[in-house]
């Protein structure tokens, strides 16, 4: 079979994008009447549902909790429908359990937890279907669920993955660009206002000279992500 | 998980069921209204989706070749498998095992002997087709009418499931997969669940978390079609006068086929729909 092209001479993506445009991202928010917030995020065929509960006391585990700050718990599950191959447990494998650290770290520099002090915030993460580019979707979902549950954040954290194929740097990788070859691939979250990066990732090789453009394609795709959710948010509130 | 309620608001809710009015209207053998759609995940052979009042239930089926087991060479496998999302209820930890292995055990027994696993082999004694139905519960209401909704959704995820034709070169054992032919599993004698919740001496379907919190014990019965129970079992602590029950036999016979056949329309229509228009978003 021939390999699939990643990148046409023409300028276009294998699926029909040019380099420095998203999938198509779509998000919700309010989607449980249970949890204090959550929300639904669709960036192309990558889906994740996100909820939070809390600042709340919790019964279990009091002896973790800070007298001067609340403190972050996270899990990031992966339903067993959500790859094209089955996965056996949905969570707790090494990539998960990778994933949960770095929201926590993302969202405990994120929000005021100072004003919630011996208290708990719960960020619940669900893949329900995963088409590469699952922590930025993440992210994202995280931060418009914690914006539904009314918890005070410093700015609304968006997350955008950059890729390098053929040299040319290109945003919001699908599962094909992902996997396909030794691409480096690199992930930034972001506060936007002030354009300060709070986690960044890179995977694959990537030449010096490349970095610059890697990370500055990433922070803009970071800022349409912002520009998209931004007006979610609003319409929200509008309702 | 569990719901505290003051004796008072206890009381209320059982002097309603008494009335054959429950505290959001309906009657005793009513059911809230059931959102479900079909084919909601790319990524699967089939999958369905289902909201009864604050439960929301995901399942996705995937199939992958497998070996038959000695005895039987020519039947497929079903698997069922349950994960109670943290996004569920965070509320108890270690509950949730014991949550979802009841519903495995409750609808493998149940389902399994519905579905004709012959259509599942591919070579007799070399290889079959192992069903993945994976449940992923999403948001939980009450625990009575988990397992009502979790049969609602497989049911419609089966019917939508979709298994490439495979045919095996006897010769080099090459399979080769069928372009536009495929297997549809039959749904036709797959059974529903209904859990009846006993609140003070009345029977009610469809608990909320109020009314579970007040009640006695359920009983659940998986009901075909047909009006056959090919499962019953009583699930909590309380006791039951076998008398009242045998009403509720009949009543819960006549509610199951009502809903088998409204599932059924309802599947239907939404697969003429879906030819015409390509829908994408979930969720209701």
């Amino acid at each position: 079979m021939a390999r699939i092209e990643l990148f046409s001479d023409e300028g276009f993506r294998c699926d029909g994008r040019r380099p420095h445009e998203l999938r198509k991202m779509s998000c919700r928010l309010g989607t449980f009447e249970q949890a204090d917030g959550s929300s639904y995020v669709e960036m192309g065929n990558t889906r994740v549902l996100a909820t939070v509960y809390g600042p709340r006391e919790t019964k279990s585990n009091r002896s973790r909790l800070l007298f001067d700050r609340a403190i972050i718990n996270c899990e990031y599950s992966l339903a067993t429908f959500s790859t094209p191959e089955r996965r056996r447990k949905p969570r707790g494998d090494f990539r998960s359990i990778e994933i949960t650290n770095n929201l926590k770290e993302v969202y405990e520099s994120a929000i005021l937890t100072e004003l919630y002090p011996y208290s708990q915030i719960d960020i619940f993460l669900q893949v329900l279907q995963s088409d590469g580019s699952n922590y930025s979707a993440c992210i994202n979902a995280a931060t418009l669920a914690i914006i539904n549950a009314g918890i005070p954040i410093k700015d609304i954290v968006c997350a955008c993955s950059a890729g390098i194929i053929n040299d040319t740097p290109m945003v919001d990788l699908s599962y094909i660009e992902e996997s396909m070859g030794s691409n480096a691939m690199l992930t930034v979250a972001l506060l936007p206002k002030e354009k300060q990066i709070l986690s960044m990732e890179s995977s694959g090789r990537i030449h010096l000279e490349a970095m610059d453009s890697l990370v500055d394609t990433a922070i803009n795709g970071c800022m349409d992500v912002n520009n998209i959710m931004k007006g979610t948010v609003l319409n929200y509130v509008m309702e | 998980m569990d719901l505290i309620l003051s004796e008072s608001e206890k009381r209320f809710i059982v002097d309603g069921v008494k009335d054959n009015c429950r505290v959001d209207g309906r009657e005793c053998f009513d059911y809230r209204c059931i959102d479900v759609e079909s084919d909601v995940i790319s990524s699967c052979a089939g999958s369905g989706h289902i909201r009864l009042g604050n439960c929301e239930i995901m399942v996705g089926v995937k199939c992958e070749f497998s070996e038959p087991s000695l005895d039987e060479s020519d039947v497929g496998k079903l698997e069922f498998f349950v994960d109670v999302s943290p996004n569920a209820s965070p509320l108890f930890d270690r509950k949730k095992d014991s949550i979802s292995n009841n519903l495995i055990a409750a609808l493998s027994h149940s389902i399994t002997p519905c579905i004709d696993l012959h259509s599942l082999c591919v070579e007799k004694g070399k290889y079959v087709w192992t069903v993945f139905i994976d449940i992923l519960v999403l948001e939980l209401g009450s625990r009575p009418n988990l397992l009502d909704a979790c049969a609602i959704a497989v049911k419609a995820a089966l019917y939508n499931t979709k298994i490439p034709k495979v045919t095996i070169d006897c010769e080099t054992n090459e399979p080769t997969v069928s372009e536009n032919e495929i297997i549809r599993i039959d749904v036709s004698r797959v059974p529903l669940f209904i859990t009846v919740t006993r609140i003070g001496n009345q029977y009610v379907v469809d608990a909320t978390q109020e009314e579970e919190a007040s009640s006695i014990s359920s009983v659940l019965f998986a009901i075909t079609p047909d009006g056959e129970i090919t499962h019953m079992k009583k699930v909590k602590y309380g006791s039951l006068c076998p008398e009242p029950l045998k009403d509720v036999f009949h009543k819960v016979k006549d509610l199951a086929i009502d809903m088998h056949r409204n599932l059924m329309n309802a599947l239907i229509e939404e697969s003429k729909v879906r030819k015409s228009t390509n829908k994408i978003s979930f969720l209701f």
